[in-house]
């Protein structure tokens, strides 16, 4: 989905993933965390990669996968992307703390057409059959 | 007295319902003001939660603010800047603040994470945060 780099995205982002996963039959406790780690990287992505005036959406990416290996199970893969430039320095590293402490994986790549961050969630077990 | 906040429209114009996000409402009908907090806490209301917090500690007010947490159903970083600023606020102002979570797991799972919890004053229950202010003996 692409939505415009605004306060309110965050929020609109939140509600639809929250949605997404419990259809997905997704645990409660995953859900919370999942919806943690993505407003903290949408927030980042309208709060600090946007220059004032500047147009940009962001453009958030969501996906099931199988997990690799004899585990099995399933995890969530989401990628947060914006048209500007990440900041050298941020005001606090607690958004930070928040995604790493709540993913299996979380990646930033800032390039010059803008920064991407990729969340790859905790493995939960396949829904189980009926 | 309780007095509602009503929404402040310091979000130049965002989406209309983005003033049901989060309210604040502060009770001073007693000894120590209570601030109950309900919704979710992000980038959008942060800000407000940040100036309600700041008046409900006025300089000269009460020397204590017990906020109610437990109705809060999200907490970004955005929101526990806002928690941290107004503990920094507080002991400037001689004020002790005192947050109730009962065991909020949508409170106390950021806050943990973040590193945050170990600094501010958590309560169970709003009458643990009532009961550890009237030890102080300063009713």
């Amino acid at each position: 989905m692409t939505l415009a780099a605004d306060r309110a995205t965050p929020g609109i982002v939140r509600q639809r993933v929250r949605r997404w996963l419990e259809l997905l039959a997704w645990p409660a406790d995953q859900v919370d965390d999942i919806e943690l780690a993505v407003n903290e990287a949408v927030s980042d992505a309208v709060e600090h990669a946007h220059p004032a005036g500047a147009d940009g959406g962001v453009v958030v990416e969501a996906t099931v996968e199988t997990v690799p290996g004899d585990g099995g199970g399933r995890r969530a893969r989401l990628v947060v992307r914006d048209g500007g430039r990440w900041p050298g320095t941020r005001p606090d590293g607690r958004g930070l703390r928040i995604m790493t402490a709540t993913m299996d994986e979380v990646g930033i790549h800032r390039g010059p057409g803008g920064t991407t961050v990729t969340l790859v969630s905790a493995a939960v077990p396949d829904v189980p059959p009926g | 007295m309780v007095r509602y906040s009503p929404p402040v429209n310091r979000d130049h114009g965002r989406a209309p319902d983005a003033d049901l996000l989060m309210s604040t409402v502060l009770d001073t009908s007693s000894a120590v003001p209570v601030l109950t907090v309900t919704g979710e806490i992000d980038t959008l209301t942060a800000v407000r939660l940040d100036s309600a917090l700041d008046d409900a500690m006025r300089p000269g007010g009460p020397g204590a603010l017990i906020v109610d947490l437990r109705g809060v159903t999200f907490l970004a970083s955005a929101g526990i800047s806002a928690l941290v600023g107004a503990l920094d606020r507080a002991v400037d102002r001689a004020v002790r603040l005192r947050l109730v979570v009962d065991g909020n797991r949508r409170v106390t799972r950021p806050l943990e994470i973040s590193g945050t919890a170990g600094l501010l004053d958590l309560y169970p229950e709003l009458e643990d945060a009532v009961r550890a202010e009237e030890r102080c003996g300063e009713l």
